[in-house]
């Protein structure tokens, strides 16, 4: 499993549509049996850069290698061994769940018995096995997401792509699709590259995060590194009687960043933890504090702090 | 190719099981039917006068007073019926969703429209073909005699000629399918299209006969003229020349029956100019789908 060569390798990827830059000189890598989170705000290219991994649409500039192999040049290479979910796709509704995946099969050079077996394994998976013979005209939206899931995990890839693989799904849902993707990981060694809006999910699922801001990927690294990066400690002051000579006071206090008044205390930023000068200070102040906290600090930190750079 | 031959599969059958196919093929069917009914009741009387020669061309070629003929029939609506087939199979792919996930399978990009013109092609040639047979199992019933090998090669060359035909329209319904977004936008387009080349284009030709051009030539640009002059020809073999002729050389002729070879060689511009205008519109809408970027919008 510590295979050292990464699965995905970009180096300097550019794809300009008309004059806007949609990825731009981007570098990234993904090691085998990763689970990576590419994080963004919508525009960021995400999908963008998911479409050159594949080989759907060709870099400017740049190269990519995806098992070794050029997207490129060798695009059927890649695309065999890779299970993709667009972020917006559909299935042919005059057809049963199972005939579309049949369909998907055959494309694969996958047919008859090793082709049945496997789809009714993806269907059990995502919880469609009941529905096996329904058209999926009558499907719902989230019935829809996760055949699309079922579409991307069923011939058991080495690499799944996944564009915002959960909208649409109920809570219970996404837990159980969580599930399935973590067990995937763990069972098969599949290497997962997410796209995600949803930073809970994202934290949850992902060992290693990507955020990609502006057509680049601003920032890389283990969950852990990156919320700890955005430490920037955010202290909730609950107190009556503030005067501006406190504020002021703690303007000046050498660790304090920012100091805003809301409507019953203080919100106040800073580089580390100074709950105890603060109370202090208000103490002093002759304001009544009836409540100090520090902020919980989320991914969803670090993704405001590099998605605005 | 890799998954040519499945989209291939799963086209036709789409297209073998869909409404829109049994609809065109009852209206063609019943029409057929009627048309070489009529066409029998016409040649049941002037039997003795042609003695029969070539009766079974003449099914397809005779038009009563009031039903036109089975070739004129499928001139006039036969590019409707294959635009019909195809002018909204790419777009509807992208605007379903299909498209994202067919084309992210390990196929060429290229399988995907070869499979699906092939596909509509057979299917034009399926119903022709059973048309044609049944059409001229009527003629065997009614008439009590079979078709000649001569009047058998006729037929299928007529066959053959009409399917390159209807497989130029349906690589341009395939373009506009293509080309624009919408499925409205192509239904209107390939409407507007089959009308301009159907009775637009001849009134044009009027006018400029008017003025003096060469209508000749301005004609042959329009493929259903091609066609029609094609298979007039290889369905009446008492055509012998395509230009106009003085009156003093029609008085000389001798009203001979041209072979079938010397028919095809007659007309082997016709159709080779109808072959080539078959391959260019695929190509034109060929490059365009690969061109296109397949994200969903």
């Amino acid at each position: 499993m510590s295979d050292p060569k990464p699965v995905i390798l970009a180096k300097g990827l550019v794809k300009k549509y008309g004059d806007f830059k949609a990825v731009n000189e981007l570098h990234f890598s993904v090691k085998r049996s990763e689970v990576f989170g590419l994080l963004g705000p919508n525009g960021a290219g995400k999908t963008t850069l998911i479409l050159m991994l594949l080989g759907l649409t060709e870099p400017n500039s740049g190269s990519c290698r995806v098992f070794g192999y050029d997207p490129v040049k060798n695009p059927l290479d890649v695309k065999k061994i890779c299970g993709y979910l667009p972020e917006r796709f559909g299935f042919y509704e005059n057809l049963s769940a199972d005939s579309n995946l049949r369909y998907i099969a055959s494309l694969n050079d996958l047919h008859g018995g090793k082709a049945e077996s496997l789809i009714d394994e993806a269907l059990t998976d995502v919880g469609l096995i009941k529905q096996k013979k329904l058209k999926v005209g009558k499907f719902s939206r989230g019935m829809k997401q996760r055949l699309g899931i079922a579409q991307a995990f069923f011939k058991k890839p080495e690499l799944v792509i996944l564009d915002e693989p959960t909208q649409g799904i109920d809570p219970r849902g996404i837990d159980e699709i969580l599930d399935l993707f973590r067990r995937m990981n763990r069972e098969e060694g599949t290497t997962i590259l997410l796209s995600s809006h949803n930073m809970q999910q994202v934290h949850e699922t992902c060992s290693t995060i990507g955020i990609m801001s502006k057509g680049k990927l601003v920032r890389t690294g283990s969950v852990k590194i990156l919320e700890s990066e955005g430490k920037n400690w955010v202290i909730d002051v609950e107190a009556g009687g503030i005067t501006e000579k406190i504020i002021d006071d703690l303007k000046v206090l050498e660790s304090v960043n920012q100091v805003q008044r809301v409507e019953n205390g203080l919100v106040v930023r800073c580089e580390k933890d100074i709950r105890a000068t603060i109370s202090d200070a208000l103490v002093k102040g002759g304001a009544s504090l009836t409540r100090i906290g520090l902020r919980e600090h989320t991914l969803l930190d670090v993704y405001r702090k590099y998605s605005e750079e | 190719m890799a998954g040519t031959l499945e989209i291939f599969r799963k086209e036709l059958a789409d297209h073998l099981t869909s409404q829109r196919l049994i609809i065109m093929a009852i209206l063609v069917y019943t029409i057929a039917i009627s048309v070489s009914y009529s066409s029998i009741m016409v040649i049941w009387k002037e039997l003795s006068r042609t003695s029969g020669a070539n009766v079974f061309l003449r099914l397809f070629t005779t038009q009563s007073d009031m039903v036109p003929s089975f070739l004129s029939f499928i001139a006039f609506f036969g590019p409707l019926i294959a635009l019909l087939l195809v002018f909204d199979s790419i777009n509807r792919e992208r605007s379903q969703g299909t498209a994202g996930i067919i084309l992210s399978q390990p196929i060429h990009k290229d399988s995907f429209i070869i499979g699906k013109f092939a596909a509509t092609s057979a299917t034009i040639l399926l119903i022709l073909s059973t048309v044609i047979v049944i059409v001229t199992g009527i003629g065997i019933a009614i008439l009590g005699s079979l078709p000649t090998v001569e009047e058998t090669l006729r037929l299928i060359s007529f066959l053959i000629i009409t399917n390159v035909y209807l497989s130029f329209w349906i690589g341009l319904g395939l373009l506009f399918s293509i080309v624009f977004k919408r499925e409205g936008t192509s239904a209107l387009a390939s409407l507007a299209t089959w009308l301009f080349f159907t009775i637009f284009f001849y009134m044009l030709a009027g006018y400029a006969q008017g003025i003096g051009a060469d209508v000749e030539v301005l004609l042959y640009v329009s493929p259903s003229e091609l066609y029609t002059t094609a298979s007039n020809v290889i369905m009446e073999p008492l055509m012998r020349v395509l230009s106009p002729v003085s009156y003093e050389t029609i008085i000389k002729m001798i009203p001979n029956p041209l072979s079938f070879w010397d028919s095809i060689l007659l007309i082997w511009p016709h159709i080779t100019a109808l072959f080539a205008g078959m391959i260019i519109i695929f190509i034109i809408s060929y490059v365009s789908f690969i061109k296109q970027e397949i994200r969903p919008t």
